[in-house]
């Protein structure tokens, strides 16, 4: 079928062709799959059954060479053609599928190059369309640099034509015209090493000490039964002695000296995981939207066209707030990588970089704190008189059947509503000027700004409880997010007010 | 469609506060499907509690209706009174081009979704709603919360109505 839909369009048997994948895909696809089939290998030796063990090498070789073939013939079946009106991509060992992807519907071509792939010059091409599914709707993984940046020209000239109803003759022609204002296409935001740095403090994580517990516990056959006992660290050391001798203040001191070892560590985490991420951060205005591009190993370029973005919301904290400084997302239909549903568009800016950037969105940031109403108190109290009495008297029996000093731990309890006392102090909202802001968190601080024509529904909730109190939450359902936009403990009559005129200009 | 407002009674929620106005209650033979599907749910157990008692009976355990008398109790009255009950919760209006669906006591929400915003409609009948002539309304929005919102109970021509006012509204473009 497809040879006589070719046949059919021979103006274009450039573009019509039938293309595979790079052929060094096999071996990023190998390289992928090397490690865990190595462990799998490894684990074998070691600790699978006596019988088998001789005979590791060869099933090692038997299983190099299937996972060879395997991944060649899945890469041979695999092929993309652009067909004069859609991308169609045939996959599929056993069971084929074509799928085919009309230009116009596809929202996003995004470009991603991991670190082996960059050495080798290829790129991962990612269509984004509009369906609901997961981000894989239409992936290229992976062909040459120039290939995805020639697929990514012909695509968005493709989509512009079926939009505006050019005849397709004009392809040639047009291509330049398209792909040159993309080459200087003003910049909005960058960082420098130094802001990057900075934004890597305010990111604390500890995303090391979770790298080396996955690490152990897949390597967990190598590593004797009492290795976590405290006493054999000491023992190996020659430590215990000296541990025995020493008095409370230097235990004390040790342990706070481990402390800031964590804090160090994760100081550290957060920078490096930040300049991994965000090195070289560009975000450009191309005449659709924004063009972002980042990464130390992993270059990742993605295209946000600005009639998708739903909204925007400003995060900070009580130390970058003082710094002034402010990080903006906006979520958009299309999905970012599979870990995150926001696009981070400005991950460190000052309030001033952030309106300009903002300032092309058609989106305001009119309103702050202080300027916005707060809700009802009984937010942080009610939930309080539930949740309070059962540690109380977890607290309580344990104290008087085990250990009087546990009571102490009444001491701590203060905590819990201080937390949910600033939050509610944290939690505001404001209509103004066909925007709904709602600021969430005292020390993950976020500030939605969603505009009222991006309202797709709208809730108000009662509990038998805030019934009973006369409250209401109102939700608000927005395309692209995962959660609701939620105003919490309003006056029943305020949040009727607020759903009429959240539709009223929606 | 704005003529579809008179067509069921309209009704306040048992504690009548400014919320529940303007809604108008689901078809009364919903209670009845509701009945006949809790009724799917409790059998079983029901069964089960009379085979644990003539077990125990037998041994000499206990005496007869130990548990099938609180058992029977409970049932009697979830399949009797309940569905009168959670009846009475749900409401709905279709009027000012927006749909209205409010449900649930201990938690209640009221949800409203805009005709325009509707993405698709599906018009759903399972197998007890057919024997009574009903069918249930599910619109899509673009959402991810919310992306669902479904109203049982609906008489089956009031449905198609009201699916027919929806369609009119639904954009071809879903910017």
């Amino acid at each position: 079928m497809s040879e006589t839909l070719s046949a059919a369009a021979p103006a274009e048997p450039e573009t019509a062709a039938q293309r595979r994948l790079h052929p060094l895909t096999l071996m990023l696809n190998l390289s992928r799959q090397a490690p865990q089939a190595l462990l799998g290998l490894i684990a074998l030796r070691l600790s699978g059954p006596d019988e088998l063990r001789p005979w590791v090498g060869l099933i090692a070789l038997f299983a190099v060479l299937a996972l060879f073939g395997f991944e060649f013939y899945r890469w041979w079946r695999f092929s993309y053609r652009l067909e004069p009106e859609e991308l169609r991509i045939a996959s599929g060992i056993f069971s084929r599928n074509v799928r085919s992807i009309p230009y116009e519907r596809i929202q996003d071509v995004n470009l991603e190059q991991g670190p082996l792939a960059r050495i080798l010059g290829m790129a991962k091409v990612r269509l984004e369309t509009g369906s609901s599914g997961s981000g894989d709707e239409g992936a290229l993984d992976s062909v040459d640099l120039a290939e995805a940046e020639r697929l990514r020209d012909v695509i968005r000239l493709r989509k512009a034509q079926q939009a505006g109803g050019l005849p397709s003759d004009a392809a040639d022609t047009g291509a330049e015209a398209i792909a040159m204002p993309q080459a200087d296409a003003p910049l909005l935001f960058a960082m420098d090493i130094r802001r990057i740095l900075t934004a890597g403090v305010f990111n604390f994580s500890l995303v090391f000490f979770a790298v080396v517990g996955a690490l152990l516990n897949n390597l967990d056959f190598l590593i004797p039964g009492d290795f976590w006992d405290p006493r054999r660290f000491l023992d190996f050391l020659g430590l215990d002695d000296l541990f025995a001798a020493l008095d409370l203040a230097a235990r004390i001191a040790s342990v706070i000296a481990a402390l800031v070892g964590v804090l160090l560590v994760g100081l550290v985490g957060g920078i490096i995981r930040t300049v991994l991420r965000e090195y070289g951060f560009r975000l450009e205005r191309t005449e659709t939207g924004f063009r972002r591009r980042r990464g130390l190993l992993t270059l990742t370029d993605v295209v946000m066209p600005l009639h998708r973005i739903q909204a925007a919301v400003i995060a900070t904290g009580p130390i970058r707030r003082r710094f002034g400084w402010y990080e903006l997302k906006v979520q958009s239909l299309a999905s970012d990588s599979e870990k995150e549903s926001d696009h981070s568009i400005a991950p460190l800016a000052t309030a001033d970089e952030l309106r300009h950037v903002l300032g092309e969105t058609r989106i305001a940031w009119e309103t702050d704190h202080s300027a916005m109403r707060p809700v009802d108190p009984a937010m942080w109290w009610v939930p309080l008189a539930f949740a309070l009495p059962v540690p109380i008297l977890g607290i309580a029996v344990s104290a008087s059947l085990a250990n009087p000093w546990i009571a102490l731990l009444l001491l701590g309890l203060p905590v819990i509503p201080l937390i949910s006392w600033l939050h509610w102090r944290a939690h505001r909202y404001a209509l103004l000027g066909n925007q709904l802001y709602v600021r969430d968190g005292f020390w993950n601080q976020t500030l939605t700004l969603l505009p009222l024509r991006r309202v797709q529904s709208v809730d108000i909730r009662q509990s038998a409880v805030s019934r009973y109190i006369g409250l209401a939450d109102v939700a608000i359902g927005v395309a692209g997010r995962p959660s609701a936009v939620t105003v919490h403990a309003l006056p029943l009559a305020d949040a009727m007010t607020l759903r009429t005129s959240l539709l009223a200009q929606g | 469609m704005s003529a579809g407002l008179a067509d069921g009674p309209v009704f306040a929620v048992s504690s009548p506060d400014e919320l529940g106005a303007g809604l108008i209650a689901l078809d009364p033979r919903y209670r009845h499907v509701i009945r006949i599907m809790t009724a799917l749910m409790v059998l079983p157990a029901m069964a089960a509690a009379f085979g644990v008692e003539l077990a125990l009976v037998t041994k000499g355990l206990i005496e007869h209706g130990a548990i099938l008398a609180p058992v029977l109790a409970l049932g009697a009255f979830i399949i009797v009174f309940l569905p009168q009950r959670k009846w009475k919760r749900w409401g709905y209006s279709d009027s000012d081009e927006q749909l209205r669906v409010a449900r649930g006591w201990l938690f209640r929400t009221d949800t409203i979704v805009p005709f325009k915003r509707i993405q698709h409609i599906d018009l759903g009948e399972g197998p007890v709603e057919r024997m009574f002539g009903l069918a249930s309304l599910t619109v899509h929005t673009a959402g991810t919360h919310n992306s669902i919102v479904t109203l049982p109970g609906l008489a089956r021509d009031r449905a198609e109505a009201m699916r027919d006012a929806m369609r009119l509204h639904i954009r071809r473009e879903a910017e």
